[in-house]
């Protein structure tokens, strides 16, 4: 039998190599691409805890965040469509996210 | 080896692998089909922990919606650049060790908890459950996110339409 | 009266906007924006009037003393926000003015729920609510390059700090085996290292949207790049907001294991507060000085939240006042300044005193409030913290904050010299602004002014609404 740790140390992964993505990609959509793979993340412990806790709510919990994060994406790309509107550009460089 | 053990292997490995490539690949365009296998996978788990109804928002929404807008995106900018994204990576070395470290944190935490309880036997249908919290205990919640989806669409309306 | 009377009364007004924007026609739009202001208006007379009720929902929805103190202050917050907003802001007044007043009602919705939300998955939700549309309304000037540009790495830090919130109330949930937060508390026995994990990556998130210290990153392009109106409400009613939250998962959450906090919300406190005033002192820009600025009255707040008592929470709260009509007050006078001078530097405001007399006064106001001199609100503000803080035993945060306080009265003084003794520039002749925007400046000073001399009700209003969490 697969238990509880087993999912967690599987979701603790997927995280990681999310947070990797959004540490290391240079290009907007790359790093959203990074939270989504955290995100789900997110639900694979909602889901795992859920079914062995036998609670309804981590379920109730993983469709909320799964159109959040629909929601989220949506509105994300139609900023990225804006920049490059007005740049016309692919230089996504200057866009330093640690950069105060 | 159960079939449980056999397809919870082998959706991990596919989730983890797909994950690892969309990270990883230079290519844009491949990095989100590698996203939607990683969501398939996913959705994988969602089976293997006797859960169809996730199963089927996972695909729908997920890998469904979200590929696809992305998809929309990446079709839409090039064609306003003219030219194919590349997607480079910077920092990888640093990103690396954070992303480890971050790992190593979690599994500490893990170490510790009391996680040996067994998995309790699998109720009849939680779709059904799901449906009643949602209009039950979670209903205000549920209008709540109502309105975050009309605000959310309204928000991408904003950015995407030209003025003119 | 029922617990969702305010947040109903506000989806009516969203409803009326939203209709107006439909009917409406042409370039000037200015009556959306004041059907939104006068809307909001009566919502706060009505919140006046609201009294604390049971939990509804099950216990998910409170509406008690906390809930409402920082309910009126969010909707008096967004008040001064629209109102500076009408007369010649085009943002808020031009063809989008539909657009742009549904963002920032459908914010403060998910800000009120936010205060009243004692369930995870409610609180996610609301939090949401209010983070998405401020992502929009940071990009509004969506033809300008760093307009868009701070928008997308605003939201790119707000969706990772949400999935690292998410992640953290995952394991919360998975540890206490509910998303009630008043079963948490009691879920948090010893040897719980999941709940522990949770409560941590939860903290982070909280971090990132408060922006204190090293999750600031977003904060000093997005208040640069976008409309000033706008941003003086940010820089004050999401932060209110996220504080309030911060109360309603730590102490209402944690019980009497508050204490394991201490030493991480300390911390956090005091590597915001250097760095925070240290980064603020060579800005130019007047809005980025006051973004840098914002960042260490974070994290004095954070001094009181480190506390974790009754007082501190309290003397949070007042400082939340006091932070809100300072800070938002400073920001309207950089943008009356701005819209006849054309440019945010802070060498816009030379010889201000001899230009404008009365906005000169109310600025110096406003930056004795945030630099924390007495007879201002600001001073009763940090003094009660740092009394919280030391009856915690925090005495090396106390001292910190102290000796940083004198370097912010530095550069807040360099504003008050540009203004009080440098001369104007030849040109520059009197400034003349807006009534709308006039008013809110004049309402900002009279509540810090006010604040200073008497601050017993709203201390007191903050003790009586603290003191049940603990």
């Amino acid at each position: 039998m697969i238990g509880l740790p087993a999912y967690l140390i599987l979701g603790a992964l997927v995280f990681s190599i999310g947070l990797f993505g959004v540490l290391t990609r240079r290009n907007a959509v790359g790093i959203l691409l990074g939270i989504e793979l955290m995100l789900n993340a997110v639900n694979i412990n909602l889901v795992a805890f859920a079914r062995f806790n036998g609670d309804v709510a981590g379920l109730v919990f993983t469709l909320f965040t799964i159109s959040i994060t629909v929601a989220e994406v949506a509105v994300g790309l139609a900023i990225v469509i804006a920049i490059f509107r007005v740049r016309r550009t692919v230089e996504a460089d200057r866009l330093d996210l640690l950069r105060g | 080896m159960t079939l449980e053990t056999v397809g919870f292997w082998v959706v991990a490995t596919v989730l983890l692998a797909s994950s690892l490539a969309v990270v990883l690949t230079p290519n844009l365009f491949h990095a989100v089909l590698y996203l939607a296998a990683a969501l398939v996978a996913t959705a994988g788990v969602f089976l293997l922990l006797e859960q169809p109804f996730l199963f089927a928002v996972q695909l729908l929404l997920y890998a469904g919606g979200v590929v696809t807008i992305v998809v929309f995106a990446i079709m839409l900018t090039e064609r306003l650049v003219g030219e194919r994204i590349a997607q480079t990576s910077r920092h990888v070395v640093n990103g690396a060790i954070v992303a480890a470290a971050v790992f190593v944190g979690i599994v500490g935490f893990l170490i510790g908890a009391p996680l040996g309880a067994p998995r309790p036997a699998g109720t009849v249908d939680t779709t059904a459950a799901i449906g009643r919290a949602l209009v039950g205990p979670f209903a205000v919640t549920l209008e709540l996110l109502g309105v975050l989806l009309v605000v959310a669409l309204l928000g991408a309306l904003y950015f995407a339409r030209s003025e003119e | 009266m029922s617990a969702f009377t305010l947040e109903l009364g506000l989806g009516a007004v969203m409803v009326l906007v939203f209709g107006g924007s439909l009917t409406s026609r042409g370039a000037d739009r200015r009556w959306i924006a004041w059907l939104a202001t006068a809307g909001i208006l009566t919502l706060g007379i009505v919140s006046a009037l609201v009294k604390p009720t049971p939990p509804a929902l099950s216990g998910m929805f409170v509406l008690d003393g906390l809930a409402i103190f920082a309910k009126r202050l969010f909707l008096a917050a967004t008040f001064i926000g629209l109102l500076a907003g009408i007369g010649a802001d085009a943002v808020a007044c031009g063809r989008r003015a539909g657009e742009y007043h549904l963002l920032i009602l459908s914010s403060l919705l998910g800000m009120l729920v936010l205060a009243s939300a004692r369930d995870l998955i409610l609180l996610f939700v609301a939090f949401e609510l209010m983070s998405i549309p401020l992502y929009v309304l940071a990009g509004f000037l969506k033809g300008q390059d760093e307009a868009v540009e701070a928008a997308l790495k605003f939201f790119l830090v707000g969706s990772v700090s949400s999935a690292v919130m998410a992640y953290g109330l995952s394991f919360v949930y998975g540890a206490a085996r509910t998303t009630d937060l008043a079963r948490v508390a009691q879920a948090f026995a010893p040897g719980q290292p999941l709940l522990l994990l949770g409560l941590l990556a939860v903290f982070a998130g909280f971090a990132f949207k408060i922006a204190a210290f090293p999750f600031h990153m977003w904060v000093p392009d997005t208040y640069e790049a976008a409309s000033t109106p706008f941003v003086a409400w940010l820089s004050v009613a999401p932060k209110a907001a996220g504080f309030v939250a911060l109360f309603r998962v730590y102490f209402e959450g944690m019980g009497d294991r508050v204490a394991t906090w201490v030493p991480i919300a300390a911390g956090l406190a005091a590597i915001t507060i250097v760095a925070g005033n240290l980064m603020a002192l060579p800005q130019q820009n007047a809005k980025r000085l006051l973004a840098y600025s914002g960042i260490a009255h974070i994290g004095y707040m954070l001094v009181g939240f480190a506390a974790a008592s009754a007082s501190g929470t309290a003397m949070v709260l007042f400082y939340l006042v006091a932070y809100v009509f300072g800070n938002m007050g400073a920001f309207l006078v950089v943008e009356a300044v701005a819209r006849s001078e054309r440019s945010e530097a802070t060498a816009a405001l030379r010889g201000l005193a001899q230009r404008s007399p009365l906005l000169a006064l109310a600025m110096l106001l406003f930056l004795l409030s945030l630099g924390g001199i007495p007879f201002v609100a600001g001073f009763w503000a940090k003094l009660y913290v740092f009394w919280a803080a030391a009856a915690a035993g925090l005495y090396w945060l106390v001292l910190l904050g102290a000796v940083l306080t004198v370097v912010a009265l530095f550069y807040y003084l360099i504003v008050a010299k540009r203004m009080y003794i440098e001369a104007p520039d030849a040109s520059a002749g009197r400034i003349r602004l807006p009534g709308t925007l006039a008013l809110a400046v004049i309402l900002c000073a009279l509540v810090v002014v006010g604040l200073g001399l008497y601050p017993k009700p709203i201390v007191m209003a903050a003790l009586r609404v603290a003191a049940p969490l603990f």
